[in-house]
């Protein structure tokens, strides 16, 4: 079987500032890949990368079938990165929840805007997702009215109501406190259940380590081992 | 100390209070005479010289000239727009107004007047060919322009089924004239023999409409002034004076005969028209609108529906506008950013009344004709959009850059994102200085009465210089003018703390 995401030769610059040179991996359906390595290495730029939110220079994405390459247009080639980003949601540091919607909103608008689901179909499915990551309840608040473990839940079943074959965390637990880490934790292991990829960068490794079916290091310009 | 320093400056800030009435006293000690006038679109009273525009000419300059002479004064000119010579004069700015001032018995009830320095009649003035027009009753149903409070106004006003344009000067008012904005035009005999006689396009037709003199104006209570230039004209007219410089401005008449006849000299109120009259029956009798204050309201409230409808209108052209204008700048190529931040730029850095009358008055050179609603409309609208773009843009960017990122990752397009993430958490940074600018926009609507639109600062003007009653219906006007904006600013807080308490 042919791996699920391919990486070939991914050179990522900013002006002349060299950060991933030439990266190739490989990664299986269901793995659960750690990466980790010092702060402003790249790894956040490389998770970027993958799912086209940053433009990169050389270098092929290939994830489910659908291949990317450089010099690639978001308004002219959105139908090809709209079904590179449906295989993957995306968690950031910082949740980047849209404070101006509901929790419940937050989970629908993507299905019902991208995927163009029924109202309340996507609002159904919304709730068991929340039902999950243990915060139905929270589904008519705002998410101000949250904390930040619970905003992080939140954003986690967010990028799942779009129903991706993996999902990318960005320091998904670098801004919370020891104990919303392990409330993000056990949502993280709720989830390997469904034997969902997954791809985490962290500075903080070692409260998934357990649970990782592999651990990439990242050096300077994007050499990992 | 202090104390009679400020009771000083209390009574220096108050000319028209410390002083007595009569500023003959005051004119002796400093050899001035003080009297007021207007230079724009002045000619043939009084206006700057075209060869040399820093020296001020006009047959009312020589007058006063020949006045000074007499009284052994140095006359100064206090310029001041015409509608408001009178209140200049009553406030203290000046000892006299001496600027084509119709003596009619209206003013009079205000100021008082010397004896007449010149007898004129109204003149139609059409487009030349145009032969419509031959007495007062054929302008009913047509717009005919005028000066903005003055007797000729009074007098088309009169007749409801004319439609009367009152302008700042007689300049515009001819141009409109040329231009087919206007069907005819009513102006003192004076104004129309310089400014239309010369003008191909243009003749003074029909018989001279009513008939009325210029006086001198003085606060009421000066005898003494009063008498004295009563006397100095006098004797500029028996000495033959009046007659060379009236000669020498083209402007002698053979009503000017009436100049002669036993003057008035006592001191009582001259009375407009009456007299006249019975020397020639074939005149109209002029008679003011007299009217109390308070039957102007309803002309005030139909001039605040005009400011409402402008407001409302040019706000959605400046929305729709501000809106491309800033998608233009921020998402557009090049060219496009470029032509954006242009308009912006040039817009934002002229004044609102140069704009208005570029597109007013300076359009029809290009052949492009708007009507005074329509260009007072979109002059509004197009300058605030410029405006409304930065209010835009500036909320656009204060979105945090990671919304735009969540968006994208669950796969919305770039406009989708825009739309259902970026503008409505933008609209909450937009709304209340946007609804600041529609509460300037809604106060700017008054530059537009220089184009002859009549919303309420212009129905407020046209009613104070009539009936001088500035303080009360200046408080209506105000009062109206805040009727409207209050609940502007109480919805926008409304709003403001909504989306406030919604998510954050």
């Amino acid at each position: 079987m042919p791996p699920f995401i391919e990486i070939r030769s991914l050179t990522k610059r900013y002006g002349d500032h060299l950060v991933i040179d030439r990266l190739s991996i490989d990664i299986q359906e269901g793995e659960m890949v750690i990466f980790q390595g010092p702060s402003g290495i790249g790894k956040s730029t490389f998770l970027r990368c993958l799912t086209a939110l940053e433009p990169f220079q050389e270098g092929t994405i290939k994830v489910g079938g659908v291949q990317v390459h450089a010099g690639m247009d978001e308004d002219r080639d959105h139908a090809l990165i709209l079904s590179l980003r449906q295989q993957m949601g995306y968690v950031f540091q910082f949740f980047n929840l849209f404070p101006h919607l509901t929790v419940l909103e937050n989970l629908t608008i993507g299905p019902i805007k991208v995927l163009n689901k029924p109202e309340n179909e996507a609002s159904e499915d919304a709730l068991k997702l929340l039902k999950r990551v243990g915060l139905e309840q929270k589904a008519r608040q705002y998410p101000s009215a949250l904390s930040g473990g619970q905003q992080q839940r939140v954003a986690i079943a967010r990028a799942l109501a779009m129903k991706p074959r993996a999902i990318l965390f960005d320091e998904p637990t670098s801004s919370l406190d020891p104990d919303m880490k392990k409330e993000i934790i056990q949502v993280i292991e709720e989830f390997r259940k469904d034997r969902l990829t997954m791809l985490i960068v962290t500075h903080e490794p070692d409260f998934v380590r357990r649970i990782a079916s592999r651990v990439v290091t990242f050096k300077q310009f994007g050499r990992i081992s | 100390m202090p104390k009679r320093f400020l009771f000083t400056l209390l009574f220096l800030s108050c000319p028209a209070f410390a002083q007595p009435h009569d500023s003959w006293p005051h004119i002796l000690d400093t050899g001035e005479l003080r009297w007021c006038a207007d230079i724009s679109g002045g000619a043939p009273y009084v206006f700057p010289n075209e060869k040399n525009p820093k020296q001020i000419i006009g047959f009312e300059v020589d007058l006063m000239e020949a006045v000074g002479k007499e009284l052994h004064v140095q006359p100064r000119l206090v310029l001041g727009p015409w509608e408001d010579l009178v209140p200049m004069l009553l406030r203290g700015d000046c000892d006299t107004v001496v600027n084509g001032l119709e003596i009619t018995s209206e003013r009079q009830k205000v100021i008082d007047f010397s004896i007449p320095y010149y007898y004129f009649t109204e003149q139609i003035t059409a487009r030349k060919g145009d032969n419509r027009f031959k007495r007062l009753e054929d302008l009913r149903g047509h717009r005919v322009g005028t000066l903005a409070a003055s007797l000729a106004e009074d007098i088309l006003k009169k007749d409801s089924a004319i439609t009367t344009v009152p302008y700042p000067s007689p300049v515009e008012s001819y141009r409109d004239l040329e231009l087919g904005r206007l069907d005819a035009a009513l102006f003192d005999g004076p104004i129309a023999a310089w400014y239309a006689a010369p003008n191909p396009n243009l003749a003074n037709v029909g018989e001279p409409v009513g008939q009325s003199s210029y006086g001198a104006g003085f606060q009421k209570d000066s005898p003494i002034l009063r008498r004295k230039m009563n006397e100095a004209l006098t004797q500029i007219i028996r000495s033959g004076e009046i007659e060379k410089i009236y000669r020498r401005w083209n402007l002698w008449t053979p009503l000017q005969s009436m100049l002669s006849s036993p003057a008035d000299v006592s001191g009582e109120p001259i009375n407009d028209g009456s007299r006249l009259t019975t020397r020639r029956d074939d005149v109209i009798k002029v008679r003011r609108i007299q009217k109390p204050w308070f039957h102007f309201i309803p002309l005030l409230i139909q001039g605040a529906g005009m400011t409402i409808l402008i407001s409302c209108l040019s706000m959605a052209l400046a929305v729709v506008g501000g809106f491309l204008l800033c998608f233009g700048k921020l998402y557009g190529g090049g060219p496009a950013r470029v032509i954006c931040n242009s308009y912006i730029e040039v817009v934002r850095g002229t004044p609102l009344l140069i704009q208005l009358y570029l597109l007013y008055y300076g359009l029809p050179n290009l052949g492009i004709q708007l009507n005074a609603f329509v260009a007072a409309t979109l002059g509004m609208g197009f300058n605030y959009a410029a405006y409304e773009a930065e209010i835009y843009r500036a909320g656009l960017l204060s979105v945090p850059k990671g919304q735009s990122d969540a968006a994208r990752s669950i796969g919305m397009t770039r406009n989708q994102t825009l739309w259902h993430i970026i503008l409505p958490q933008a609209m909450r940074t937009i709304l209340p200085p946007s609804t600041n600018d529609f509460i300037a926009l809604f106060k700017d609507t008054s530059l537009v009465s220089i184009i002859t639109v009549t919303e309420l600062t212009k129905a407020y003007s046209t009613a104070a210089t009539t009936t001088y009653r500035f303080l009360e219906l200046g408080l209506v006007t105000a009062a109206l003018y805040f009727a409207m904006s209050y609940p502007l600013s109480v919805w926008s807080r409304a709003m403001e703390n909504k989306r406030h308490a919604a998510f954050h």
